[in-house]
C-alpha cells in the first residue's frame, strides 16, 4: 500500500530547505506534492504493525520532519538551547486505521515512576514506597488531527481554536496511550480512553507507533515531541506543521 | 480580589518547636500516596536551611514590575528522607534490638533543627512554622497555563484544581515560599488548603486546634471583631514573611524578639538584641524594627501595671479569643453558586475529590462536648497519659480523636481510616 502525503507550501519549502518551521502556518490550500511512502511489504498483522520494531517498517519510507521549538512561555523558562530535532515519520493505512510511527533522537529515557504500596511483613498500610522524583519531565509525543471536517482552513498549531478544535493522540513514557481534545491553548482535556500504541527506546532513538482512526480519505495531521530533560511540558516542546495524509 | 479573606497570625514567640500542627495536618490530609514527603505545615529552625531545604534563597515571586521570577525546582533530596522505625517489632513482639530507622540520613526535614545561630557566647535560633500564604497575588496562579489555581472569591483562600493540573510545575518554581508539592503518583500538584471543609463547619484549621503553645489566630482580615484584624490592621504588629517578593501573603507572624539576651538587662531588645535584626529584617522586612519597638513599649506598659489589650490578645487564653470563624457570614456574602452549596462540609471544588466521603479526623465539637473547654485533642491527650490533669471519663472521649494513640483513655481505640478497611494504624 501506498501513502501519500501532502504538505503545504510552506511546509514544502521547510523540507526543500531544512529550515524548521515557524509556528503560524498559512492554510492548506497551497501545493500539496505527494511524497510516495513505501507499502508494508507482506502481509503484516495490527500487533506487528504495532510494534515499533517489526522489521519491515524499515521497508517503509521515512519521510523527514524537521521541528521548531516553542517560544519561551515565562520568562522564567529554561532557555533556549538551539537544537531542532529531526523527526522520522512512516505511515501505513490498513483499513480505517493509520499507522504512524514516528523515530527521533532523544538520548535520555524520563519518566515519573508512580510510587506503588507495596507489602511489608503483611500490613501494606504501614510502609509506603517513598517518592522518588518529583522534579523531572516524562518523554512524551502527540500526533493531532482535527475534529471536524476540512473547511478550507487548518485549526491553529496551537492546540487548534474554537472553531476548529483538535483531537490529541498522546503518548507519554510511563502514562501510555490517551486521547485529548483541545480548542485553543490551555483547553487540553486528557480523557481516560486510550487507543493502540507501542513505544521502544534503542540506542539513543524513541521508535513510538501510533493507530490512529482514519475513515476520510485524507487527513490532516500534525505531530509534537516533548523532552524531559529539558523540562518540556505544556507548551514547551517541539512542533512540526500541519501534513495532509492523502492515500 | 476576594470579597473576604482568611488570615493565620502565628505569635513565634510562642512557638515551642513541638511539631504537632505538623502532624495534625499530616494525619488530617496529607497520608496518601505520592504525599509521603509532602508537610503542607512544617515548622523549622531560623536561622536554617529550612524546607524544602534552601527555599528562601532559591527565588520566585515577582520583581517590582510584577515579573515571575526564576526559581530551580526543587529537587526530592531538598525534601529530606523519610525514616521507617519498626516501632512493632521492638515494643509488641518482645524484639531486643533498639529502634533504629530503616536506612542511614543524609538530609531529612528540620535536619539543622535547633541548630540556629552563634554570636559570641549567645546562641540563638527561632521556629518557623510554615502553611501556603494565601496570597493575595499568587505567583502559583499567575504561572500557571492551565488555570488550574484559583482564589476563592468568597473567602480569599488559593486552591489547585485537580482536574484541571497536568503537574507542570510552573507553579512550584514560581512559589517563593516553595509550599506547593508535586504529587508522583497523581501527576498532580498539591497544597496546603487552609482546611476549607473544616471552616465551612465552622471549625477551626487543624494546625490551629492543635497547636498546644496557642500560638495561632484565625479569622478573616476585613473583619473589625476578627482577632488577625486586630493583630494586623489595627495594632499592626504582624508582618508576612518576605514581602519583597510581591505576592502579599496571608499568613502573618509576630516577630521573635523575646526571651531577652542573656545578661541585657536594662538594655532595649533594639540596643542589644538576642535574634539578629538584620535576620528578621531579611525575613519580615525593615517593619519588624518597629513592631518590635512598639511590642517592647507594650511589655513595659503592661509590667507597669497598665492594661495592653494587643498583649492581652495575644495571650490568646482561649479558642474564643485566638478563632473567630464566620462560615454564615461568608455564605451570606457570596455569589450565588457558592450559597447554593447545600452541605458546607461538602468539597467546594475538586480539589478534595479523591479524598471522596472521608470523615474528617479531628471532631472538634464533639471532643469538646467531654473534654474540657481549653482542651485540644492532643493537650487532652498528653494531659491524661501523664497524669497533669484529672483524667476526664473515659469510654466516651477518644474514639475519634485524632491522634488517640497518645491518650491513655483510648488505648486500643486508634484512629482508622476507610482505606483501611477500618482497622487501626499505629505509626
Amino acid at each position: 500500500m501506498v501513502l501519500r502525503i501532502r504538505v503545504t507550501g510552506a511546509l514544502l519549502a521547510a523540507l526543500l530547505t531544512l529550515a524548521p518551521p515557524a509556528l503560524s502556518q498559512s492554510d492548506a490550500s497551497g501545493a500539496n506534492p505527494a511524497l510516495p511512502v513505501t507499502a508494508m511489504p507482506g502481509d503484516a498483522s495490527p500487533s506487528e504493525l504495532l510494534s515499533p520494531d517489526h522489521a519491515p517498517w524499515e521497508a517503509i519510507a521515512h519521510v523527514p520532519v524537521h521541528l521548531n521549538r516553542t517560544p519561551p512561555l515565562y520568562d522564567t523558562d529554561p532557555k533556549d538551547d538551539g537544537y531542532r530535532p529531526v523527526a522520522s515519520m512512516q505511515l501505513v493505512r490498513r483499513d480505517s486505521t493509520l499507522y504512524v510511527r514516528l523515530s527521533w533522537a532523544d538520548a535520555t529515557v524520563d519518566s515519573i515512576p508512580a510510587a506503588k504500596l507495596y507489602a511489608d511483613a503483611g500490613d501494606p498500610a504501614v510502609y509506603k514506597r517513598q517518592s522518588e522524583v518529583i522534579d523531572r519531565f516524562r518523554d512524551a509525543a502527540c500526533v493531532m488531527t482535527p475534529r471536524l471536517p476540512p473547511d478550507g482552513a487548518n485549526p491553529s498549531l496551537v492546540m487548534g481554536d474554537a472553531g476548529r478544535p483538535v483531537t490529541l493522540y498522546y503518548w507519554r513514557n510511563g502514562d501510555g496511550f490517551t486521547i485529548g481534545t483541545a480548542a485553543g491553548r490551555g483547553s487540553t482535556t486528557l480523557s481516560e480512553t486510550t487507543f493502540p500504541g507501542h513505544a521502544s527506546h534503542q540506542s539513543g532513538q524513541w521508535s513510538v507507533v501510533f493507530a490512529l482512526p482514519m475513515a476520510a480519505p485524507s487527513m490532516p495531521i500534525a505531530i509534537a515531541l516533548w523532552d524531559g530533560s529539558k523540562e518540556h511540558r505544556d507548551g514547551l516542546k517541539y512542533y512540526s506543521l500541519w501534513y495532509e495524509v492523502n492515500p | 480580589m476576594s470579597q473576604h479573606q482568611y488570615a493565620m497570625v502565628m505569635d513565634l514567640n510562642k512557638c515551642i518547636g513541638c511539631h504537632t500542627c505538623t502532624l495534625a495536618c499530616k494525619k488530617q490530609w496529607t497520608d496518601g500516596d505520592g504525599m509521603d514527603y509532602m508537610y503542607w505545615n512544617n515548622v523549622e529552625t531560623h536561622p536554617g536551611t529550612g524546607y524544602p531545604r534552601g527555599w528562601h534563597t532559591m527565588g520566585g515571586g515577582f520583581d517590582r514590575h510584577r515579573n515571575l521570577q526564576p526559581s530551580p525546582l526543587p529537587g526530592r533530596e531538598d525534601y529530606g528522607e523519610s525514616l521507617e522505625y519498626d516501632y512493632g517489632r521492638r515494643l509488641f513482639e518482645g524484639g531486643k534490638k533498639p529502634v533504629m530507622p530503616h536506612k542511614d540520613a543524609k538530609y531529612m526535614p528540620n535536619w539543622d533543627e535547633d541548630v540556629g545561630g552563634w554570636d559570641k557566647d549567645n546562641p540563638y535560633f527561632f521556629y518557623l512554622p510554615r502553611i501556603c500564604n494565601h496570597c493575595t497575588h499568587p505567583a502559583c496562579l499567575e504561572a500557571c497555563p492551565r488555570k488550574a489555581i484559583y482564589k476563592r472569591t468568597e473567602d480569599g483562600i488559593v486552591l489547585i484544581d485537580q482536574q484541571r493540573c497536568q503537574g507542570y510545575r510552573y507553579c512550584i518554581k514560581a512559589c517563593p515560599y516553595k509550599k506547593i508539592y508535586f504529587n508522583e503518583v497523581t501527576g498532580k500538584s498539591e497544597k496546603c488548603i487552609f482546611c476549607y471543609p473544616r471552616l465551612e463547619k465552622g471549625k477551626v484549621n487543624a494546625c490551629a486546634a492543635q497547636c498546644p503553645g496557642r500560638i495561632r489566630f484565625v479569622g478573616l482580615l476585613d473583619d473589625p471583631e476578627s482577632p488577625v484584624h486586630k493583630i494586623v490592621r489595627k495594632y499592626k504588629v504582624a508582618l508576612g514573611l518576605f514581602p519583597d517578593r510581591g505576592t502579599e501573603p496571608n499568613v502573618y507572624y509576630v516577630p521573635p524578639f523575646n526571651p531577652p539576651k542573656t545578661g541585657n538587662y536594662g538594655k532595649s531588645i533594639l540596643d542589644d538584641p538576642r535574634l539578629p535584626l538584620d535576620y528578621l529584617k531579611y525575613l519580615f522586612g525593615p517593619k519588624v524594627v518597629e513592631v518590635i519597638a512598639f511590642l517592647e513599649g507594650e511589655l513595659k506598659d503592661a509590667q507597669s501595671g497598665r492594661p495592653s489589650e494587643i498583649l492581652q490578645l495575644l495571650i490568646g487564653r482561649d479558642e474564643r479569643v485566638r478563632y473567630r470563624i464566620v462560615p454564615d457570614l461568608i455564605r451570606r456574602d457570596a455569589p450565588a453558586d457558592v450559597q447554593q452549596r447545600t452541605n458546607p462540609g461538602e468539597p467546594a471544588g475538586p480539589a478534595l475529590e479523591k479524598k471522596g466521603s472521608r470523615e474528617l479526623p479531628f471532631p472538634g465539637n464533639e471532643h469538646a462536648a467531654t473534654a474540657t473547654p481549653e482542651e485540644t485533642p492532643v493537650t487532652h491527650a498528653v494531659n491524661t497519659a501523664f497524669g497533669l490533669e484529672a483524667a476526664v471519663p473515659t469510654a466516651s472521649i477518644c474514639g475519634t480523636c485524632a491522634i488517640s494513640k497518645l491518650c491513655a483513655s483510648s488505648a486500643g481505640d486508634g484512629a482508622s481510616d476507610e482505606r483501611d478497611g477500618g482497622q487501626p494504624r499505629w505509626y
